[in-house]
């Protein structure tokens, strides 16, 4: 089977919704088309003007720019839900307030370094922040208790600011994680791929045990080649069984992302026509098997999770 | 070694541990150890960079954090995890330059009758070091408590020049070793140095090289960075420390070993792995998951030190009580210096008096010390492990290694210092007292 790439990963996806703390009250952000937009403050850029001219931030603008910091997050993949029965259930009163301490981090992190990171500063364009840090040289004990405060502000804004994400409510955190994985399966490297794979490994195995009744352990990703077609191949028994799949990374994307990752007891490895809510996808009935093309269509609970059903 | 195997390896790893500690009732970091110990045995034969280790890790305990039901209302207590992973085996840490240790057996008892107190000073070697100049040292005291006959020694030399001579070491009321420090540095050039240990003492002892120091050979390492840290592995079980230098609980050494071979820092052809198996089964460790058949044939060492494990409980010989004067320096291991200082027994076992230069400046040392294998002149096997008092003094590190089992009798102890990359052999002389 081939994999055919969509240029709009999101396209299969539903609008959807949550409700935030902003100033005295709450506001609504929507995702929509691969954007979170702030129903309650139409014009954003304003309003970080205002703040930077001293101003108050609203905290949904707080949010919104806290999402785009971590769209090219591999972090949000490692942390966040693997998908809906991955139960991440923060509420707001569970979100260190800015200035806070952040809660119940690993103490490790907290611990003071001995020496200066050789990291940068977090928020650079296509430099995602750096949450921790390692000791690479010795300097002086009053530098080093200068860069331990600066380190730790950092530390804790930067887990302030994922747990934010996380208690976006996981329809959305589900939305970020595909826009981080869209971002770094178009250019994909040393660095990334080990980060994917993983990301796959950890959506992939649930839905594989939902499918085949297979053990998670047992699914073991293949390294996958671009343009090389997807494969699903189950091999060995009891013990030395494996599942052994080669998805590229955007499955991440444009499959798991869209809740597309098993329809009607079919594997789906690549979408054809992606849409919302009809779309038609490319899915395996079984390891081994050819694909068949599924025409399938989608509707949304509350929160914006899609379901998806064979069109008949 | 292949650095993106061995993350991809040690990330899959993760989310197992993720799956697992999750699907507990509130899932608790501490059960994330096995992706710890993976990640220091990665780190530590150089297939992997300590950062993205930390970030992975770090990220996993977060993870699991905040999918405990009371994630913000308590604090947890998250498994602290030493500085130590992101200080060894990463590019970039810095090492403090390996020097040199000009060193001399001395091999003399100096009797200790001060402040009411009785004993024996007994001096292994000195050693004239980057650092300083200083005497390794083992004495016994009896007496008035309270009163240190080690303090306010002072020494002259051939040429009247005078020092002072402190003491740092570890010990108890009965015993203490360690080094006496000169201050300041005698020139290279002295002969010998009067001890003055007050009420009349005086003894003098020369710091002249021997006219035939022990010979030693150095050659190449067959093994790879993960057969390496196995014979390391081995080492600590068969030491009685499991693991050194990953130290991993035995349950996750077949973890270890598949992330050593994903990483191609261990060929799959390796015989280590199934010896390790015959190892850990030979002393019940029967939990040791690693795949790989038991191995017929093992290391010398390990199969000298398994046979004196088994048979531990019927030898209930005390080791000799007394000191051996020996002094060598072996040449650069790794990047590490070893100098070794004597030897000393009581009825807490055997010590290896060492110092080292040249290892990371703010590593733990454990990590990049080479396995010590020992073999004495009756041919028995021991081994000294890395765990006992040292003290580290700009950039160099004086230590007291314990030796398991401890000696008994023997004029000559082969040593057997292995690294990464070389395995360097000497034979010493022992001179008891």
């Amino acid at each position: 089977m081939k994999f055919i790439p969509n240029d709009k990963w999101f396209h299969a996806l539903p609008p959807c919704v949550a409700r935030v703390p902003c100033g005295h009250g709450e506001h609504s952000v929507r995702w929509h088309a691969g954007t979170l937009e702030l129903l309650a403050h139409p014009d954003p850029e304003a309003e970080r003007v205002l703040a930077a001219l001293g101003g108050e931030q609203a905290d949904c603008v707080r949010i919104a720019d806290t999402w785009d910091r971590h769209a090219e997050d591999l972090r949000v993949l490692q942390i966040g839900p693997r998908g809906p029965a991955d139960q991440i259930s923060l509420g707001w009163d569970q979100v260190p307030k800015p200035g806070d301490e952040a809660w119940s981090f690993p103490r490790r992190i907290a611990a003071p370094p001995a020496a200066q990171p050789a990291w940068a500063a977090p928020g650079g364009p296509g430099a995602p922040p750096r949450l921790w840090h390692t000791p690479r040289r010795v300097i002086s004990p009053r530098q080093a208790d200068a860069d331990i405060e600066r380190l730790r502000r950092e530390l804790q804004r930067n887990i302030t600011e994922l747990v934010t994400l996380l208690a976006l409510g996981p329809a959305l955190t589900i939305r970020l994680s595909g826009q981080v994985a869209a971002a770094h399966a178009a250019r994909p490297s040393a660095e990334n791929r080990p980060a994917l794979a993983a990301a796959v490994q950890g959506r992939l195995a649930p839905l594989a045990e939902q499918w085949l009744g297979v053990d998670p352990d047992q699914v073991v990703i293949m390294p996958h080649q671009p343009g090389e077609p997807a494969s699903v191949e189950l091999t060995g028994s009891g013990a030395q069984l494996r599942l052994r799949v080669r998805v590229p990374a955007e499955w991440l994307a444009s499959v798991w992302a869209c809740g597309l990752g098993l329809v009607d007891r079919h594997l789906v490895v690549a979408t054809v026509s992606p849409g919302w809510p009809d779309a038609q996808v490319l899915a395996l009935p079984a390891p081994a098997r050819d694909p068949v093309v599924l025409d399938v269509h989608g509707t949304a609970d509350a929160t914006g999770t899609p379901t998806w059903t064979p069109r008949p | 070694m292949d650095a993106e195997r061995a993350e991809t390896h040690l990330r899959m790893l993760a989310e197992a541990e993720l799956r697992r500690v999750a699907a507990l009732d509130g899932g608790i970091s501490w059960r994330t150890a096995r992706a710890r110990h993976v990640a220091n045995a990665l780190i530590a034969v150089g297939a992997l960079d300590a950062r993205p280790a930390e970030d992975l890790l770090t990220g996993l305990d977060l993870a699991l954090a905040v999918r405990r039901p009371d994630y913000g209302t308590t604090r947890h207590p998250m498994v602290r995890r030493a500085s130590r992973l992101v200080k060894h085996g990463s590019a970039g840490v810095p090492h403090a330059p390996a020097t040199h240790a000009c060193v001399a057996p001395v091999g003399m008892m100096v009797p200790l009758r001060r402040f009411g107190v009785h004993g024996e000073l007994y001096l292994l070697a000195y050693a004239r070091t980057g650092g300083g100049a200083l005497f390794s040292m083992y004495a016994r005291e009896r007496g008035v408590p309270g009163f240190d006959p080690l303090m306010d020694l002072t020494a002259t030399d051939d040429q009247g020049a005078r020092y002072s001579i402190w003491f740092t070491g570890s010990g108890n009321p009965r015993s203490r070793a360690g080094v006496l420090r000169l201050n300041p540095d005698p020139p290279p050039d002295v002969r010998w140095l009067d001890l003055i240990v007050g009420e009349g003492v005086t003894r003098r002892i020369s710091l002249e090289s021997p006219p035939h120091p022990p010979r030693i050979t150095m050659t190449e390492t067959s093994h790879s960075p993960g057969e390496y840290l196995l014979h390391a592995v081995a080492a600590g079980i068969l030491g009685g420390r499991p693991g050194r230098p990953a130290e991993p609980w035995s349950g996750d050494f077949g973890a270890i070993v598949e992330a050593l071979t994903a990483a191609a820092a261990l060929s799959p052809l390796s015989p280590l792995p199934g010896q390790l198996v015959t190892l850990c089964e030979s002393l019940d460790l029967r939990n040791h998951g690693i795949a790989a058949p038991a191995a017929r044939d093992l290391p010398a060492p390990w199969h000298g030190l398994l046979t004196h494990a088994i048979r531990r409980k019927r030898d209930g010989t005390p080791p000799r009580t007394g000191c051996a004067a020996a002094a060598v320096t072996l040449p650069e291991l790794d990047g590490l210096t070893l100098s070794i200082l004597g030897l000393h027994s009581d009825e807490d076992g055997t010590m290896l008096h060492v110092h080292d230069s040249g290892g990371p400046e703010d590593a733990d040392p454990a990590e990049f010390f080479p396995v010590l294998w020992l073999r004495d002149d009756s041919g028995r096997w021991h081994t000294a492990r890395n765990t006992g008092w040292s003290i580290r003094e700009a950039g160099e590190r004086t230590a007291l290694l314990p030796v398991t089992p401890p000696l008994h009798e023997a004029a000559s102890l082969e040593i057997i210092a292995a690294g990464r990359t070389a395995e360097v052999r000497t034979t010493l002389p022992l001179r008891w007292r």
